[in-house]
């Protein structure tokens, strides 16, 4: 123990100058050799320890420290031995001695247990040579990276810090239509940028590189590109971001862009032909809706149509006539009224008719003047409508806001094809229907006739033309009977010519059977069909009077009437009006010769009858009593039947006819009709 | 005997049935008959004057009978004329009369009378045929006289004697005489009185 204690006492030994015999030079070279090995042994580690501190990448660490340590002892051992030429201090010695003992070991255990690791460690030569391929691949490397980017379909694009462009790849190039050789610091500016909408421009602090140089990462960005002196855009679906260094500094930032212009075309293309789908299937049930609507206005119908389906402010519509000449051409005013005019087919419609009939179809998107519209306009499209023997159609819509497309002539001609004939068939059904009505008209107009004829003919009249037809089939049987007659007296034996004649005979006999028929079926046709109807007589009477008017004033005879108002009777007025009609004739006839002639027709009503009364102012009846017979006439034409008819007529209607002198002259004809009371009626009913 | 020559009933109707049961008639007589629907008809298929009777109705569309018969008389007085009227009026009777009618019959008429009236009719009708051809005939040969003998003619006819005449046309009779004789050759006649009745018929 007492070594621990006895540590620093020197006096168990005498310092080193005076153990043994020492040059003052040869003890001095010991002393500061020793110094300055301990010097050197000390800073060595210090050195050691700053590069240990400093390189991270030193193999084995541990290694240096025990290095380190190792050296340290030893210098501090040379130290000591040069304080031992003054003070001697052997037990320090020692354990420095000893230390260095135990470190050295350490050591060796140290560097035997990483020699294997060491001994893989490469020379520096072999360091060299690893650094110079490394150096080679990584060019290499960037040779291919720049091929991959330049050969990339995107656009890619790294700006630095400030916002200078660092790189740019070819297909960045292209896209601004620069050589692939321009300096980096070139980067055109020409282009400008909107948003993908196409219609405003993007602030710069907006675009993608410069929101990923302020750190932040942009996907998905749509940008276009207008470039002067091309109406073309460029589509870009731009990604953007950030680049960051290794201790997570930001270095730039790096932009890819992808050109979809071709997709976005395409994308426009599809909702375009959506959008016809949808203006097709639009017009379909347009169109639907046509044929459901009623006839009248179809054409306008159809021109507004088509106008609405190609936006056009006018348009004309027409058909082709048989004759060849135009009609019915409908046309509609920038101010949306319509107009029918074959006037205002002015020169430009027909020339634009006429480019129709040649090609059947036709757009014109140079600027033009509708003669119509007072405006110069621009563009017309027009289709026509063919029917299977021909043109006989057109449409033709003009003054729209933009060029037509092809695309709306076919939808035009799909109207027309769907209109077309429908329009042309109803227009002919029209064209019938007019025929037919004029048919119509035409026989009203017969039977009107016929009816006057009925009327205003007395029986006088149409017996003689009933005498006249019957005339001639008497003539030709009375003919062939003498005919027949002498060929029997020249040739007896052959009977053949006689039979002959004898059907010739019977034929005549049938044909005055309907000559009968037919005088009686005009003179008659009301006994076909009885129809009574409720008649205010007074007006029959005013009618009748009206009808032979002409006749009256011809023969200058006077007409007085003198009728009670609103006396009804339910007859047939036709055959009323005959009975009348033959009265007042029979009178006009009979005051012929008579001075100041007149006639007066008397209508009362009593005891449930009407009483028409005919008087005139003539030479009266020879024989009142005689006058409803038949063939009793005092006229040299008559046959003497007017008057029996009468009879039975007015007996028919269930009334009486008579016939007597007026006391002052003239003859006096009165019928009666029973009364009709609409009182009666209100109550039955 | 040519078709142009004979006798021939002409019927004028415009009903095809009485028009053929009058020819059946007539041929049942024996006579032949020709049938026009209209007077018109007649008029354009007659153009040459043929001999024969006319039965005319007058009721027809177009041209009336009583029309066709007024233009008949002046340029064929040789055809006589049976007038067949539907209306039985009197005044068509009395007009048809004064024209120079034949006959008038109503329809329907008893064609026994008709029958009657035809045979005289085509006796009648065949007299003044021989009157016009012989007319005709004077005609021409009156168109062959020269200036003079034309005036020869025409006072001889008047009942002038040669002095007379070579008085009047201040000629000698022994002229005249040559003259008298060329017309009498011409005209084949052998007397004054023949000539004068040859001409004065032409009136």
């Amino acid at each position: 123990m007492d070594f621990i204690t006895k540590l620093f006492d020197t006096s168990d030994f005498p310092d080193r100058w005076h153990c043994g015999t020492w040059t003052s030079l040869h003890g001095w070279i010991h002393v500061i050799s020793d110094t300055l090995t301990w010097a050197a042994y000390t800073a060595i580690p210090i050195v050691l320890g700053v590069l240990i501190m400093r390189r991270k990448d030193l193999f084995f660490p541990r290694i240096f420290w025990l290095f380190s340590a190792f050296i340290l002892v030893c210098g501090t051992v040379h130290l000591v031995e040069a304080i031992i030429f003054w003070f001697p201090i052997y037990r320090i010695s020692a354990i420095f001695k000893m230390c260095t003992a135990v470190v050295s070991c350490a050591t060796v255990v140290a560097l035997i247990r990483v020699m294997p690791s060491a001994l893989e460690l490469p020379g520096l030569a072999g360091i060299n040579e690893e650094l110079r391929k490394e150096v080679t691949a990584r060019e290499g490397a960037e040779q291919r990276l720049k091929l991959v980017l330049d050969n990339m379909s995107e656009v890619v694009i790294f700006a630095n810090t400030e916002g200078r462009f660092e790189f740019w790849n070819d297909a960045a190039k292209d896209l601004c239509g620069v050589p692939k050789d321009i300096p980096i610091e070139d980067w055109p500016i020409h282009y400008q940028t909107y948003d993908a909408q196409n219609q405003s421009l993007v602030p710069e602090k907006e675009l993608p590189l410069v929101r990923a140089l302020g750190g932040e990462s942009v996907h998905s960005s749509e940008l276009v590109l207008r470039f002067p002196d091309t109406p073309d855009v460029v589509h870009l679906m731009c990604r953007a971001d950030p680049v960051r260094g290794k201790d997570d500094e930001l270095v730039g930032a790096v932009l890819t862009a992808t050109d979809i212009t071709s997709q976005r075309e395409a994308e426009r293309q599809q909702e375009l032909h959506h959008q016809q789908i949808e203006r097709v299937t639009e017009l379909a049930s347009a169109v639907a809706a046509l044929l459901d609507s009623p006839t009248t206005g179809f054409k306008d119908r159809l021109l507004r149509l088509a106008m609405e389906i190609t936006g056009s402010r006018s348009g004309c519509i027409g058909l082709l006539q048989t004759d060849g000449t135009s009609k019915a051409s409908t046309l509609r005013l920038a101010d949306g009224s319509f107009q029918h005019a074959d006037q205002l087919l002015s020169a430009e419609v027909g020339t634009a008719i006429e480019k129709l009939f040649d090609s059947g179809r036709y757009i014109d998107n140079q600027p033009h003047e509708l003669p119509y519209a007072n405006t110069p306009v621009a563009r017309s499209l027009g289709v026509q409508v063919v029917r299977s023997d021909g043109v006989a159609g057109w449409i033709i819509v003009e003054d729209c806001d933009s060029a037509y497309p092809e695309s709306e002539l076919d939808l035009l001609e799909r109207i027309a094809m769907i209109g077309g004939p429908i329009l042309l068939t109803r227009e002919k059904l029209k064209i019938e229907a007019g025929q037919r009505e004029l048919a119509e008209q035409k026989l009203r107009q017969r039977q009107h006739e016929m009816e006057h004829l009925a009327r205003t003919s007395t029986l006088g009249e149409l017996t003689t033309t009933l005498a006249h037809e019957l005339n001639q089939p008497m003539t030709t049987i009375a003919n062939l009977a003498v005919a027949c007659s002498n060929g029997l007296e020249r040739n007896v034996g052959d009977l053949q010519p006689v039979r002959l004649t004898l059907n010739r005979i019977k034929d005549q006999a049938l044909r005055s059977g309907r000559i009968l028929k037919t005088i009686h079926e005009l003179i008659q046709p009301a006994d076909q069909i009885e129809v009574r109807q409720i008649v205010e007589v007074g007006q029959l009477i005013e009618d009748v009077i009206e009808l032979v008017r002409p006749d009256l004033e011809q023969a200058q005879v006077t007409v007085r009437t003198q009728h009670t108002q609103d006396v009804y009777a339910q007859i047939n007025p036709t055959r009323i009006q005959q009975v009348l009609l033959n009265l007042i004739k029979n009178a006009v006839h009979a005051t012929e010769h008579s001075p100041n002639a007149a006639v007066t027709i008397c209508c009362t009503a009593a005891n449930g009858y009407v009483e028409v009364q005919v008087r005139d102012n003539g030479a009266g009846l020879a024989a009142p009593e005689k006058v409803f017979d038949s063939f009793y006439t005092t006229k040299s034409s008559g046959i003497g039947i007017g008057l029996k008819i009468c009879r039975s007529i007015v007996e028919a209607c269930g009334g009486r006819i008579t016939a007597e002198n007026d006391q002052k002259g003239g003859a006096v004809l009165t019928f009666t009709l029973p009364e009709y009371s609409l009182s009666d009626a209100g109550a039955a009913s | 005997m040519n078709r142009e020559r004979e006798l021939t009933v002409f019927i004028v109707d415009d009903d095809e049935f009485v028009r053929d049961s009058l020819a059946d008639l007539v041929q049942s007589m024996g006579r032949r008959a020709e049938c026009f629907g209209s007077a018109e008809h007649f008029l354009i298929s007659v153009e040459t004057p043929r001999p024969g009777v006319m039965v005319l109705d007058v009721r027809m569309p177009g041209m009336s009978g009583l029309e066709l018969q007024r233009r008949l008389r002046e340029v064929a007085s040789f055809l006589p004329i049976i007038i067949v009227t539907g209306h039985g009026s009197v005044p068509v009777s009395v007009e048809a009369m004064r024209a120079g009618a034949l006959d008038v019959f109503e329809k329907p008429y008893d064609p026994v009378l008709i029958q009657d009236s035809i045979r005289v009719g085509l006796a009648e009708g065949e007299k003044l045929w021989d009157k016009f051809e012989t007319a005709t005939e004077v005609k021409r040969r009156l168109l062959t006289l020269s200036a003079r003998e034309t005036e020869v003619c025409d006072l001889l006819v008047q009942g002038l004697h040669t002095k007379e005449v070579a008085l009047q046309l201040s000629i000698s009779p022994s002229t005249v005489e040559k003259h008298r004789l060329k017309v009498f050759d011409k005209l084949d006649v052998h007397s004054v009185a023949r000539l004068i009745r040859l001409v004065a018929g032409l009136d």
